[in-house]
């Protein structure tokens, strides 16, 4: 029997596997960011190897959601919220990439660095970590729930993120003057890693705001960063 | 009223016999654009746009309540000549019909019937109708031939021909691409936006696609009621009405 109370059911269907995909991708980028901390708490390379290796399994699920948006948008035309869902979709997952790429660029350090290199740091990066997986949950959660509100809180979240990471640069930069030049470059490479992380937690605030954007139907920027913000309030 | 409305429609009610068809319509059709009607079958669209150049009156048991007015004059005041009504707002249907007659015959129907005889007269109008149909070029070495013996989209842009002959100033279109297959339909799609630069073009389509491709506003009708009407970019990116979003995303149960 043909069941008629939902024409678009078969469409439907398709877009909610779009949903699975993008789940699994975020499933995939927080799966990296647990093996780095593994790696970097147990100092284990042969972890962090692994970030690295399923880089390629990240990127190709990412080309999977972008065949499968074009498709639907060539063969359902779809319009209003359902148009908006697929190109959110679609957006979302190049940040969720980008998110994991950041992973993989920590999995590099680890592996041509030492575990003692990092210092006390070494906690403060794990803070991090924690922090943008609870992030990315979220915000997984917010799209699943079409919630703009719950979006916006985990916008509100990275805060803490650009704060972890101003607030080592000035001891940081200080370091870089050291005349030792190995303790110098390992400054900076701690400063990289830092703002790995606080540009992962940037693209988490974009993808809050693709959320809004599909729930919503307007395009919102919750990211203004606190030097943006500072420039334009001395600039008013 | 406001400068650039060609139409104005208050709380327009229509009655077949007991069933009210429309249901207190209230709406400014903006001049130079093209509008499009949305809704399903039965929702009154193309109802309402008979309402627009007074066919419904064709119709014995049809009651019409409120107010529709033409440049700011009211089309249902007593006085008001029906025949001069039809060619200001002129139609095209869903259906090619040419008459059984010669293109050029066809083209020059309405204004013969209007009393022009002077054939380098309607020479002129015959070819300046025929080139703002964007039919000219294809059937200008062949004028004596018949109408019928035309593909069925140079039939409609024939039909065109011979609405725009009558120096419209608005014309309806009732599902005009529907009996055409996709080329035909983007001429006459083309065409549309051609014309709009000089007429007023109100269109009743079932094709979503279309409304979205060609209009500047889009009104989405229900059992009779408007339910939402504006810009079409907006429509279609993010409707208002849960009602529009059902209609337009096909999830209408």
């Amino acid at each position: 029997m043909v069941d008629f109370s939902n024409p678009r059911a078969s469409f439907d269907q398709e877009l909610e596997h779009l949903g699975h995909m993008l789940n699994e991708l975020s499933q995939e980028a927080i799966g990296a960011y647990e093996q780095i901390k593994i790696a970097l708490q147990e100092n284990k390379k042969d972890v962090a190897l692994d970030v690295v290796r399923h880089d390629d399994t990240i990127n190709e699920m990412t080309e999977e959601i972008n065949d499968l948006a074009i498709l639907l948008i060539a063969r359902q035309t779809p319009v209003a919220s359902d148009l908006r869902r697929v190109i959110a979709t679609l957006r979302m997952s190049s940040h969720l990439e980008r998110v994991a790429d950041y992973a993989v660029n920590l999995a590099e350090y680890i592996l041509l660095n030492e575990e003692k290199d990092l210092g006390t740091y070494r906690d403060k990066i794990i803070g991090m970590i924690d922090h943008l997986v609870i992030m990315v949950e979220e915000v997984m959660k917010s799209y699943d729930l079409q919630d703009a509100k719950m979006a916006r809180n985990v916008a509100e979240m990275d805060r803490t993120l650009d704060d972890m990471y101003t607030s080592s640069l000035t001891e940081l930069f200080e370091i870089t003057r050291s005349e030792t030049t190995h303790v110098a470059v390992l400054a900076t490479q701690t400063i990289l890693i830092l703002k790995y992380l606080e540009r992962a937690g940037d693209h988490v605030t974009n993808i809050a705001e693709e959320v809004a954007y599909y729930v919503k139907g307007k395009t919102y920027e919750f990211n203004k960063s606190s030097v943006k913000a500072r420039y334009l309030k001395d600039n008013q | 009223m406001a400068e650039n409305n060609k139409f104005e429609v208050e709380n327009l009610d229509l009655f077949y016999g007991e069933f009210q068809a429309l249901k207190s319509i209230t709406m400014d059709i903006e001049a130079n654009k093209v509008t499009a009607f949305i809704g399903p079958s039965g929702c009154g669209k193309s109802t309402f746009l008979r309402t627009l150049n007074r066919m419904n009156d064709l119709i014995d048991t049809v009651r019409i309540d409120g107010e529709i007015k033409l440049d700011g004059q009211d089309i249902y005041k007593k006085d008001v000549d029906v025949t001069d009504l039809r060619r200001r707002v002129g139609m095209v249907f869903q259906k090619p019909n040419p008459f059984p007659m010669s293109i050029y015959d066809n083209v020059v129907y309405g204004p013969r019937a209007q009393g022009i005889k002077d054939k380098k007269k309607l020479d002129e109008i015959a070819e300046s109708s025929l080139r703002a149909a964007a039919l000219w070029d294809e059937v200008k070495d062949k004028l004596n031939k018949s109408g019928l013996a035309l593909s069925g989209g140079q039939q409609q842009r024939l039909c065109i021909a011979r609405t725009i002959a009558m120096k419209p100033e608005i014309i309806l279109m009732d599902e005009p691409t529907s009996a055409l297959d996709p080329i035909a339909t983007l001429k006459v799609e083309q065409l549309m936006e051609e014309l709009k630069k000089e007429y007023t073009i109100v269109i009743v389509t079932h094709s979503m696609q279309q409304a979205a491709r060609i209009s500047d506003t889009t009104a989405f009708f229900l059992m009779g009621e408007l339910i939402e009407m504006g810009d079409t970019n907006d429509i279609f990116s993010n409707p208002k009405k849960q009602q529009t979003e059902d209609y337009i995303t096909g999830r209408f149960g």
